[in-house]
């Protein structure tokens, strides 16, 4: 205690001499100063490395976790396998386990590989920095659409209540309950009016009329996946300026792989292009709306095809022209198209390297990698020539 | 698990406001890869970032590293103040 007393005796004594306080000032005013060019010379790159650092840990992630199976090589390990027990095993070793899935189970296995995507979706979002909160959560969208189409399609096929609710399963808005009263529905009509009420209930309206008009479910398809890629659209618009690039680049080519889906289903559906205009989307990245509008005036699948030069997509879809209209053209040019964004999300990946980039390529490509699980499991399971199987793959081709 | 960060003044500087204590002040291409082998050796290192004009010098041993199919450190390459 005496010694504490001392030392600030000691400082009453300096601060009554006006040399040493004016030093001290000095010596403050100096620190300060330094302080502040330091700080005022890289501020605008400190910003930066903040937004760095908060994606440091979920990137880290999304690169240890990796996308193994969208990897042709590996893909072909897979198909190798010949068996859906020996695929499986091989998949465990990648970290794919499934507990409490036989071989034999393929609803089951889709099921599961179904659950755990969903999973994977949600340790995601909750990873990520809040600034992308507004993109991810709304990504959720795309699931809820997915089980909305095979819960229409299944009723439309007169499936099995049982079969329904084993196969849709909850997500978002379409809880248990839903899916329980819409798999007791008696029609299409009947379960999109199950809707009404929620962010569905557009369904109801243009998409329902022209079901019935068409008899095809192509209408209320069209309707949702517009809807998915135009909400996604509008969340990036939450998300700041400075950090929104990827977003807004990755949304807009979805706007644009959806047009040209849509065009390309409709004319090979032979719907009316006035009844298809109010469903294409505004905001595409090379296409824009005007242009669209003369696309969906054109006279045939292959006419608009031929029209889409100088987008990137023309040089995908050509090389399924010759054997169109096949039994399985429309899914060959959905196949090119989810490569293009395959290909795409790549990139983006590469060019925004450090902040959302890898998140977003982590976030669309984990889905065609347990698509494509699903694809080799049932091709195996059903005795599918694997060079067959391979076709109807979606690969990285390393541009990534 | 610790991160570190490997780079210039203005990286090391912005990651330590961040809450990285564990850093690498390089300025020459000798000084990052002595940097580089000292993470590597360190097992209790799980994510590296490091500047990018030093993740170029060193493009060869990432990628070796990377290959190796031990999922930890996790190389991160961060653009320099130059770079954005």
């Amino acid at each position: 205690m005496d010694e504490l007393a001392d030392l600030l005796s000691q400082l009453g004594q300096a601060g009554n001499d006006p040399y040493i306080v004016l030093l001290m000032v000095a010596a403050v005013l100096l620190s300060t100063g330094i302080c502040f060019f330091v700080l005022a010379g890289s501020a605008g790159y400190l910003m930066i490395l903040l937004t760095i650092a908060s994606c440091a840990y979920p990137v880290a992630r999304v690169k240890a976790r990796g996308i193994p199976f969208i990897n042709n090589e590996r893909l072909e390990e897979l198909l190798d396998a010949g068996m859906v027990p020996d695929a499986l095993s091989r998949m465990q070793a990648a970290g794919f386990t499934l507990p409490g899935i036989t071989s034999g189970d393929i609803s089951g296995l889709e099921n599961a590989l179904e659950y755990k995507e969903m999973d994977e979706y949600r340790v995601l979002l909750g990873s990520i920095p809040t600034d992308f909160e507004p993109f991810f959560a709304q990504y959720e969208v795309f699931y809820e659409i997915r089980m909305i189409k095979r819960l229409l399609r299944m009723i439309q096929s007169r499936k099995d209540h049982e079969e329904i609710l084993k196969r849709v399963l909850p997500v978002g808005v379409l809880t248990k309950e839903l899916i329980s009263q819409g798999a007791s529905c008696s029609g299409v009509d009947e379960c999109v009016h199950l809707f009404r009420g929620t962010s569905y209930s557009f369904l109801a309206e243009g998409p329902l009329r022209l079901y019935h008009e068409n008899s095809t479910l192509l209408a209320l398809e069209i309707a949702l996946d517009g809807y998915g890629s135009s909400t996604l659209h509008q969340s990036c618009t939450l998300i700041r300026p400075g950090l929104a690039a990827p977003f807004r680049d990755l949304s807009s080519t979805l706007i644009d792989i959806q047009n040209v889906r849509t065009l390309l289903r409709a004319k090979h559906a032979g719907i009316n292009p006035a009844e298809i205009s109010p469903s294409l989307l505004n905001g595409g990245f090379r296409l824009p709306f005007w242009r669209l509008i003369q696309l969906n005036e054109m006279m045939s699948l292959p006419d608009i095809i031929g029209q889409l030069n100088g987008t990137g997509y023309d040089r995908i879809l050509q090389p399924f022209l010759p054997s169109y209209p096949g039994q399985d053209s429309l899914i060959q040019f959905d196949l090119a198209l989810d490569w293009f964004l395959l290909t795409h999300l790549a990139k983006i990946s590469l060019m925004y390297y450090y902040t959302g980039g890898p998140l977003i390529w982590f976030l669309l490509a984990k889905e065609y990698e347990y698509r494509n699980l699903q694809v080799v499991l049932t091709g195996l399971a059903e005795g599918v020539d694997p060079a067959v199987i391979k076709n109807y793959l979606v690969c990285d081709t390393g541009a990534g | 698990m610790k991160i570190v960060v490997i780079g210039s003044r203005d990286s090391v500087l912005g990651f330590s406001l961040a809450g990285i204590h564990e850093r690498y002040l390089v300025t020459t291409r000798e000084e990052a890869e002595e940097a580089f082998t000292r993470c590597l050796q360190d097992c209790a290192i799980g994510i590296i970032l490091i500047e990018q004009t030093m993740a170029d010098h060193l493009a060869t041993r990432i990628r070796d590293t990377g290959k190796k199919r031990n999922m930890y450190p996790i190389i991160i390459p961060i653009p320099g103040s130059g770079d954005v």
